[in-house]
């Protein structure tokens, strides 16, 4: 129990220096940090584990990192963040209407992309990677529920935190019939894409009681050489995919006689971390609901 | 089928749950050979009238908080039933019999309006499998916070009834995070983003950190220790407030989950 104090304290004294970088040196700027940098740090983070494993497993600090009371320390501090971010609201508005105040220097309207997430963040990582490389290094019978699990939660954790300065998110408004080749960003710029949409035709049903219960964009997408041009039916839950770039349906307005379809557009060039990471904790928490009934603890380890 | 037939059949249900469970707990063994059919009895008839809603309503009865509650009375009895028929532990028929009515109860004194309307980003193939295997979570849940109850008040079962504990976190734990993904696959095809800090999100995530952090806690441990337990009592908590209590905090203002 004193061991799990002690990480726990750790971790707890990480979060207290991320509010104090946050007060002396606020507003990340992640854009140097996009692609290829960002890849760059995740083979970085990811090599350091490995190494770390392979060449200083029983060293102190590589030890405590891999141990299961520095994984409660994690998930305790982690789950103190979250509880704040599941409390505070963390729009902009609200950092508008709280104006300079010492909650908002201490970047609690915006916590998920604060130091102390970050810093939290990779220090998980780097506990996550080590864990994943000494289960799969030390063969055990159910080893890999222990690895596919750590490890799709690394790649999860690593898409969100690499992957945010590449992330965009665009929103395009085109009327029926016409074409457009620009969008807005979330700082309220007008910016171009690579893809040119036509709006062809746009249809929407409602309920008697007026909600909208089913609407659906008609368009013809124009990727140049790279895509090629795709018609398709955009509509809720319904995306349309060209490479890196998701386009969604998100809703409609009427101006005068004319149909306006509201448009998101995503890029997100680490989908695939998401997927896998997805899929290996599915199967991790698959495997352990079924052979639950027939696990030993000793034989996790 | 409208809301107005849930008593016809709630009311042989409860009975039926509640007469199982008491049985189980005071009966002799002439009377126990009635068990199986009080309680599967129970959850048939039960089971009857979200099939005929569903078909009423002509969408899955999981939108609405009444709606799920259906789900969650349903899924208690099934897996205290099945905790049972596998560890013959009498009194968890009762506990989830008597858990299960009370959110019967909740539903026949404080009716939710049930219309027909499904708006375009629940019309997905995720809904039903996220919302049914997000409940079937929640009862395995609520029973271990049963068994943890029970153990608090008489130590002397805790270290027989640890590994039930164990296993029912196992399998709680697992279908919370499956019912979790799914929704961020969901989330990714509605919305664009597989994780968007919406506080039902949060509140998601921080209820399977703590019970994870009590994966992580009780290492080899033949018994549930204080902290263990603790965990688990606030790893219920946090399910209630991801559950129905996040619609009073502050950070719910924008959230696309909160459903009434």
């Amino acid at each position: 129990m004193s061991r799990i104090l002690r990480d726990i304290n750790i971790c707890l004294g990480l979060l207290a220096l991320g509010f104090v970088l946050e007060v002396v040196a606020p507003d990340i700027d992640l854009q140097p940090l996009a692609s290829p940098v960002s890849g760059l740090l995740m083979v970085a983070t990811l090599l350091m584990s490995v190494m770390a494993y392979l060449n200083y497993r029983d060293n102190a600090v590589v030890k405590r990192l891999m141990s299961r009371s520095m994984g409660v320390g994690i998930m305790v501090s982690l789950t103190l963040l979250v509880c704040m971010i599941g409390i505070i609201p963390q729009d902009r508005f609200m950092q508008m209407v709280e104006g300079d105040g010492l909650l908002r220097r201490l970047g609690l309207f915006s916590l998920k992309s604060s130091y102390p997430f970050i810093l939290l963040s990779l220090l998980m990582l780097l506990s996550l990677g080590c864990v994943v490389v000494k289960y799969i290094a030390v063969k055990s019978r159910y080893g890999f529920i222990m690895w596919s699990g750590h490890l799709g939660l690394w790649l999860c954790f690593a898409a969100g935190i690499f992957g945010a300065a590449d992330y965009k998110e665009l929103r395009v408004s085109v009327g029926e019939g016409n074409q457009v080749g620009m969008a807005v960003n979330d700082k309220g710029q007008v910016v171009p894409l690579d893809f040119m949409i036509t709006l062809n035709h746009f249809s929407v049903e409602y309920y008697p009681s007026g909600g909208a219960k089913h609407y659906a964009s008609d368009v013809s997408v124009d990727g140049g050489k790279r895509w090629g041009l795709r018609e398709r039916v955009i509509e809720v839950n319904h995306p349309l995919r060209m490479g890196s770039y998701f386009i969604y349906q998100t809703g409609h307005r009427q101006e005068g006689e004319e149909q306006i379809s509201i448009f998101k557009v995503i890029y997100d060039p680490y989908i695939w971390m998401w997927y896998l990471g997805i899929a290996l904790l599915i199967l991790c928490s698959l495997t352990l609901f079924l052979l639950n009934f027939k696990l030993r603890q000793d034989e996790l380890g | 089928m409208n809301w107005d037939s849930f008593i016809y059949f709630a009311l042989p249900s409860m009975v039926l749950w509640c007469a199982g469970g008491a049985v189980a707990q005071f009966g002799g063994d002439r009377a126990r050979r009635f068990i199986a059919p009080m309680v599967l009895g129970g959850v048939v008839i039960f089971m009857l009238f979200i099939a005929l809603l569903w078909l009423s309503l002509d969408r899955p009865p999981m939108r609405t908080m009444g709606e799920t509650r259906l789900w969650y009375s349903l899924s208690l009895s099934v897996v205290g039933y099945l905790i049972f028929l596998r560890w013959r532990f009498s009194p968890i028929l009762l506990y989830s019999g008597v858990m299960a009515s009370i959110f019967v109860m909740v539903n026949l004194l404080r009716p939710d309006i049930h219309d027909q309307t499904l708006m375009p980003a629940l019309q997905s193939i995720w809904f039903v499998p996220h919302v049914t295997i997000y409940m079937l979570a929640y009862g395995v849940m609520g029973v271990a916070f049963l068994m943890v109850l029970y153990i608090s008040f008489r130590p002397s079962r805790n270290g027989a009834l640890t590994p039930m504990i164990r296993e029912l976190n196992d399998c709680g734990i697992s279908l919370l995070i499956v019912g979790m993904l799914i929704g961020a696959i969901w989330a990714k095809e509605a919305w664009g983003n597989f994780w968007s800090w919406d506080a039902k999100e949060s509140w998601a995530l921080i209820t399977a950190f703590i019970y994870l952090i009590y994966m992580h806690l009780r290492g080899r441990s033949t018994t549930t220790t204080s902290a263990q337990r603790w965990t688990l009592i606030a790893g219920f908590v946090a399910l209630q407030i991801c559950w129905y209590g996040v619609r009073f905090l502050p950070a719910s203002q924008s959230s696309v989950h909160v459903y009434g």
